[in-house]
């Protein structure tokens, strides 16, 4: 235990470490924020950069990259509707109805305090439970996975507000669209239709670009000769009240 | 609820455009292994499709329901297909085709010079400096900071 918190509380005390996670996480945002790049991308061009470095000094900005853009997606999908990551589908549905109405600053704010808050869970989940997580990992089998993606499938039916038939679809459109390529056991091709760039699967930055980005940019072409709207960017910070009652008014706003 | 508000024009062609789409999707699953084996690769394919053609016909009969507002046809004009709509998609599939034969560069110059012209108009100039200059940090990003291999294009290879 005395080990673990050792290594836990080395990033925060170690100058040069707290520098480059800071360094690290503030490139990760810009990295999440564009759509065309992926997390695991940015993780991966960066291991060939750190492959020399102190293993603790190139871990402090693999994390800090990481972390940094996994929240960054939230940037875009706030502001332009359109997710940098997917983990920032669901951010879209909240922030971007806050950002119409000029709240974006609230929105970003309440994303940053959200994504803080759940970043330092994780940390002490991971450094507290790491093993006894990895123990119950380790006992997941295949129908455990199958449930898993169940209740992916029906939280995206719950959160689709208007009607949960289109959720539905929408959800069994997205697996549907995941199975294309070549299955992975006995690698028989589905839905390629004899094409051989259809083997590889649907990459999800393609799919994201044509569903969220182009969506977004004809949407936007109605607005072209409107006023943009002024964002209330004085208060980053949402106040303590805001917190419950944001989440209510803007799904309100998109009803 | 979806009920409460007037059909949108050409919802309901949408919703049933989805369903046909649906039940291909649904007869091409059919098609990998039938119903041959319960762990079959076919099967998650077909209980998705399945899943698509049911919700699609829900939308289909709940979309017929919706009262319609005002005349369809104008409004589908107006609304979904106005001139810079199809103006602008015409451009993005003209960019789709353009991309491989001119490689990245010609072709993104041209796209965004054509887009930036037809929605902005402020000037040839100003819209050279914006095209050039946006399409350099996008290069410059790509290809050198996270080494993304782009089109060269067939023609100028």
């Amino acid at each position: 235990m005395s080990e673990t918190l050792t290594y836990l509380t080395m990033a925060w005390f170690d100058p040069s470490l707290l520098f480059l996670t800071a360094v690290g996480t503030l490139a990760g945002i810009y990295v999440g924020a564009i759509p065309g790049l992926s997390v695991t991308m940015a993780v991966s061009i960066l291991i060939s950069f750190t492959f020399r470095w102190d293993v603790n000094d190139a871990l402090a900005l693999i994390v800090g990259i990481f972390m940094g853009g996994v929240y960054g997606g939230s940037r875009t999908a706030i502001l332009l509707n359109i997710p940098g990551a997917p983990s920032a589908i669901a951010t879209a549905l909240d922030g971007f109805p806050l950002a119409q109405k000029g709240e974006a600053g609230a929105a970003i704010g309440l994303s940053t305090v959200m994504s803080v808050i759940g970043g330092f869970v994780g940390i002490l989940a991971l450094a507290v439970a790491a093993p006894a997580i990895s123990e119950f990992a380790l006992k997941f089998a295949p129908r455990d996975y199958l449930l898993l993606a169940i209740i992916g499938i029906l939280l995206v039916g719950s959160l689709s507000g208007e009607s949960l038939a289109k959720g539905v679809f929408a959800g069994a459109l997205g697996v549907t669209l995941g199975m294309v390529g070549l299955d992975p056991l006995t690698a028989e091709g589905r839905f390629t239709f004899g094409s051989i760039q259809l083997m590889g699967g649907i990459p999800y930055v393609a799919a994201m670009i044509g569903f969220f980005g182009v969506a977004e940019a004809l949407i936007q072409l109605h607005h072209v000769d409107t006023k943009p709207i002024k964002q209330n960017v004085s208060r980053i910070v949402p106040p303590l009240a805001s917190w419950c009652c944001a989440s209510c008014r803007c799904r309100c706003a998109h009803r | 609820m979806d009920n409460d508000r007037p059909r949108r024009p050409g919802e309901l062609a949408f919703a049933a455009v989805m369903l046909a789409l649906a039940a291909f999707v649904l007869y091409q699953a059919h098609g990998i292994s039938g119903f041959s084996s319960p762990s079959s690769p076919g099967v998650f394919p077909m209980l998705a499709a399945g899943a698509m053609v049911a919700s699609g016909l829900v939308i289909v009969l709940r979309t017929r329901q919706m009262g319609l507002r005002g005349a369809a046809v104008g409004r589908f004009a107006s609304e979904i297909t106005p001139r810079r709509h199809i103006v602008f998609a015409g451009m993005i599939v003209a960019y789709m085709i353009a991309l491989e034969p001119l490689g990245f560069l010609l072709s993104s110059f041209a796209f965004l010079l054509a887009s930036i012209h037809y929605l902005y108009r402020k000037g040839i100039v100003v819209e050279l400096v914006l095209s050039a200059g946006s399409l350099a940090v996008v290069y410059l990003v790509f290809r050198y900071v996270f080494t993304v291999v782009l089109p060269e294009g067939e023609i100028f290879r």
